[in-house]
């Protein structure tokens, strides 16, 4: 057989299988990122309800804002809509009740409730824990002692890809204007 | 992880540092009572900073306390360095600082992260 011909099947060879591994790898970045990017919207949703809800945490309130706080859980007074009435309102999540439409075994139902009206939040949250500090920073588990509140929320993609789940996170404390208004 | 999620957090711990200076004291002199005046009673601006009242983070009292403050936060991201600053300000013109002192204090506040291409800064306006 014809040496050139030989060399142009093996460099034909090498040039289709590097396309090939290109395409692949441009196919599993796509994936990567589209990914990264669902985790980063759920945990951007997420913030928005948690954002809405806590920076109004004592409007309307005159005295035992916060009636319950742990690191899964707090319930506390605003008149949430602004509609002159005080509403109660819990956020909670809840470790021991996976999100069965998912097959991410790590999230969990996160349920906001506002007057025993329940919402619960579908965004693959495989993590929200709250802490709790006083005015000057200390950290504390007395309602009455609250004046802080940090909250960190992770979110996962709802499927693995390549052996793991991608996934976003997202922190903020919260100091909320009604604890200092009198 | 993507860029937008470390500018999240950073945007989170700015508004944190704005949240906790808003509810001070507009002045040193109004944290217990009103100044004999406004705004000639005020402090200047050579002596805002938390140092110069004698008072430490956090127990700071009012809101030019923040005057060329730093603080470093560690967070799930990694860690965050804000930046304060505060200066008189007009009403009519918040974006510059004013020659003298006025009833009006912008907080300046800059945060960066060694994997942000970008810093994040955020302002805010105190009224007395």
């Amino acid at each position: 057989m014809n040496i050139g011909i030989v060399g142009s099947f093996v460099t034909a060879g090498i040039l289709i299988i590097s396309l090939l591994s290109l395409r692949l790898s441009l196919y599993r970045n796509a994936t990567q990122s589209a990914l990264d990017l669902m985790c980063m919207m759920n945990v951007q949703a997420v913030s928005e309800i948690v954002e809405h809800d806590f920076t109004k945490i004592g409007y309307g309130a005159s005295a035992d804002i916060i009636s319950a706080a742990d690191s899964n859980q707090v319930t506390f007074l605003s008149d949430i809509n602004d509609d002159g009435t005080v509403n109660t309102v819990t956020w909670r999540y809840n470790r021991d009740v996976p999100i069965p439409s998912t097959p991410n075994p790590n999230d969990h139902q996160l349920r906001r409730t506002v007057d025993g009206t329940v919402n619960d939040i579908q965004l693959t949250v495989t993590s929200f824990s709250l802490d709790y500090f006083t005015a000057t920073g200390t950290v504390t588990s007395n309602p009455d002692s609250i004046r802080q509140l940090r909250v960190v929320v992770i979110c996962q993609a709802p499927e693995a890809y390549g052996g793991r789940y991608a996934q976003s996170s997202w922190q903020k404390t919260y100091i909320p204007i009604n604890f200092y208004i009198e | 992880m993507v860029e937008a999620d470390l500018e999240y957090t950073a945007v989170a711990i700015g508004q944190n540092l704005v949240d906790e200076a808003r509810v001070k004291a507009f002045d040193e002199v109004s944290v217990s009572s009103a100044p004999s005046q406004v705004p000639a009673g005020f402090t200047g601006t050579n002596k805002f900073g938390g140092a110069n009242d004698g008072e430490t983070y956090p127990l700071f009292d009012d809101f030019d306390d923040y005057h060329n403050f730093t603080r470093t936060d560690t967070t799930v991201h990694g860690i965050y360095t804000t930046n304060a600053t505060v200066t008189y300000v007009t009403e009519n013109d918040p974006e510059h600082s004013a020659g003298g002192k006025t009833a009006f204090k912008r907080l300046t506040v800059v945060v960066t992260s060694p994997f942000l291409s970008n810093s994040v800064t955020l302002s805010y306006v105190k009224p007395y």
